[in-house]
């Protein structure tokens, strides 16, 4: 069996849709690399943020004050790691081999200093990891957001499709993720996730070439094979899936 | 407890607060935002109503370095030449509200609706009426009287009154706070928004207030050992202090933190009820803040409200979270420059990172031009 606790930012991207009892089109990305790698039970024990940060509001470490500067000049990055905490938390309540996926969007509009950013978020996801001594901590962070990797996915004329993590990432751009996908897929921005979701699961998001969801793949490749004893991948291991180049 | 509060405050065409609301005040607020967001406007449009309690609203202009009274009007837009406001406020078992609508032209409120308790005023066109239950309706023909400001500058009222009891400082300037005042014999003077007067406002305390002030600046400010005030030829009232290892000296050599702390805490002996700091963190050691915002949420006897303006995460970390969610408001300006104010941490990503960080650290770690970006969409 493969368990994760897994949270996201909303319905539209790796949160489960209660109300009409959804799979968003991450978890089913998520899903499908694992059906492929392995013929184990998944459980995806979804938690959204406000749950996590509900259930740990009474249980704060004492502040510490920190500020953005020279060493951290990158916002959200404080909470992110405080997030990831909260989360392994949850993941062991369910039991030591249960793994813990965290999805953020990058929301940082400009392209100057982007990659620094992603490698900050994600360096941030895993100081909340370790500082639960929690190895099975895998980051989802799309570059720029999840309307990238759709957009990578269903693009099948695209030879090179990276340059999707190229959108803005800024909802009010006109090059943004949201409005290109609507743009593509013949709908509005709001109608995006209920037409995407129904042709995701056609897709092999294992063929995904997005360098961000490579990165995402390979550590939760890595994490699963820890939690069933397999080996792991060739070339990879819990340290070079860590921190992207 | 008889509690004196501003309760919200609405306000149409005040330079960036074009159509603006705040309610639910509590006695301790703290204003946030990035530069330029409107937090000062806030603080000084406070101090124009109070100037129209006043009636000197000339004069308030005068000082506020205007040319013209238009020059507080929101800028584009169609121009209309009034202000419209809105107070609703505790006035210890009573409930007021005033609406008024401020005329440009005439420089005085020429609509006022004032409600305090069971009792309404209402003024137009020269005359206010009175009404009270079981009572004839009062009528005062006030005719083509010759003032600024509100009517109830003129006829005195408990909401009229605390609004007068409403103190501003803004950038202190620490050569005003150290020189020395002119007091005319049997008068008090206040401190005035930039410091000046501090002296004569010092000197005009009684013996024991002056004693638990210097103990109150002692408890922030260890050094200084003895507080007095020299009264010389004609009025004029200089601050002299000695300190463990200096014998007495002028006010005029403290640092401008110290003269600031001097500022700052002897607004609690004041008969004021609304004490409003812009920037109150400005030239204090971070080391004493814990002790400074303690004291702001307990300030003065009876408890005054206060509400400051702040740029400071270190500040707002020494609030609880439950302190935090009331009482920081998060003020921003949307694409055509008006200024709007949310409850920070009721913005549903801030709410979340109050749950896992610090307020300050919830602060420190959002980026305040993105997220004002994004709420003015």
């Amino acid at each position: 069996m493969i368990e994760f606790v897994v949270c996201g930012e909303g319905s539209s991207d790796l949160r489960h849709d209660a109300f009409n009892d959804y799979d968003s089109p991450l978890a089913i990305a998520v899903r499908n690399l694992l059906d492929n790698w392995y013929s184990e039970e998944v459980i995806m024990n979804m938690v959204s943020r406000s749950e996590l940060s509900d259930a740990n509001k009474n249980d704060k470490p004492k502040r510490k004050a920190y500020v953005r500067g020279a060493k951290n000049p990158y916002p959200n990055t404080v909470s992110i790691s405080a997030f990831s905490a909260c989360l392994a938390r949850k993941a062991v309540e369910h039991g030591d081999a249960c793994g813990a996926i965290l999805f953020e969007d990058m929301d940082f509009p400009s392209h100057e200093n982007r990659d620094k950013y992603y490698r900050a978020m994600i360096a941030a996801m895993h100081s909340g990891f370790d500082s639960e001594n929690f190895r099975m901590g895998v980051p989802m962070v799309p570059i720029t957001r999840s309307e990238s990797w759709m957009l990578c996915l269903i693009d099948k004329e695209a030879a090179q499709k990276s340059y999707y993590e190229n959108l803005s990432g800024s909802d009010n751009s006109p090059n943004s993720g949201k409005k290109v996908l609507a743009n593509m897929l013949g709908c509005t921005e709001h109608e995006n996730y209920n037409v995407i979701r129904s042709m995701v699961e056609s897709y092999d998001w294992n063929l995904l070439p997005a360098p961000s969801f490579i990165f995402f793949k390979n550590r939760l490749h890595v994490v699963s094979a820890l939690m069933l004893h397999e080996a792991f991948p060739d070339g990879l291991n819990l340290e070079n899936t860590k921190i992207p180049n | 407890m008889n509690m004196f509060k501003i309760d919200r405050i609405s306000v149409k065409n005040f330079k960036s607060l074009a159509d603006f609301e705040i309610s639910d005040i509590p006695m301790f607020s703290c204003l946030i935002g990035i530069n330029g967001s409107g937090k000062t406007t806030l603080l000084q449009f406070l101090d124009f109503v109070k100037s129209l309690m006043n009636g000197n609203v000339h004069q308030w202009v005068n000082e506020q370095g205007l040319n013209n009274v238009t020059e507080l009007l929101t800028l584009g837009g169609e121009r209309k030449y009034s202000i419209d406001i809105e107070i609703d406020a505790t006035l210890g078992e009573k409930k007021a509200f005033w609406k008024a609508k401020f005329n440009t032209r005439e420089m005085r409120c020429t609509v006022e609706t004032l409600r305090e308790g069971v009792v309404e005023y209402r003024y137009e066109y020269g005359k206010l009426n009175i009404s009270e239950p079981d009572k004839k309706i009062q009528v005062i023909d006030y005719g083509p009287s010759n003032y600024s400001g509100s009517i109830f500058s003129f006829r005195e009222t408990g909401f009229s009154k605390f609004i007068r009891q409403c103190r501003f400082l803004g950038v202190l300037d620490p050569h005003a706070i150290a020189q020395s005042s002119r007091v005319a014999k049997a008068q008090s003077v206040s401190v005035e928004s930039n410091g000046r007067n501090l002296s004569g406002f010092i000197a005009g305390l009684s013996a024991d207030n002056q004693r638990n002030l210097l103990a109150q600046i002692q408890n922030f400010y260890a050094p200084l050992k003895g507080m007095e005030i020299k009264r010389q030829q004609f009025g004029w009232k200089s601050l002299l202090l000695s300190e463990l290892e200096k014998s007495v000296f002028s006010a005029t050599n403290l640092s401008y933190g110290t003269l600031r702390l001097f500022v700052l805490l002897s607004q609690q002996f004041t008969d004021d009820k609304v004490i409003l700091f812009d920037e109150v963190e400005n030239g204090l050691n971070q080391e004493l803040f814990e002790k400074f915002v303690a004291k702001l949420q307990n300030y003065g006897e009876p408890k005054k409200q206060v509400i400051v303006s702040t740029h400071s995460g270190l500040f707002l970390n020494y609030l609880t979270d439950d302190q935090a969610r009331s009482g920081v408001f998060f003020l921003y300006k949307d694409k055509i420059g008006h200024t709007h104010v949310r409850r920070f941490f009721d913005i549903p990503q801030m709410s979340e990172k109050l749950n896992v960080l610090g307020p300050g650290e919830a602060m420190g770690d959002t980026d305040l031009m993105e997220l004002s970006d994004q709420l003015s969409d």
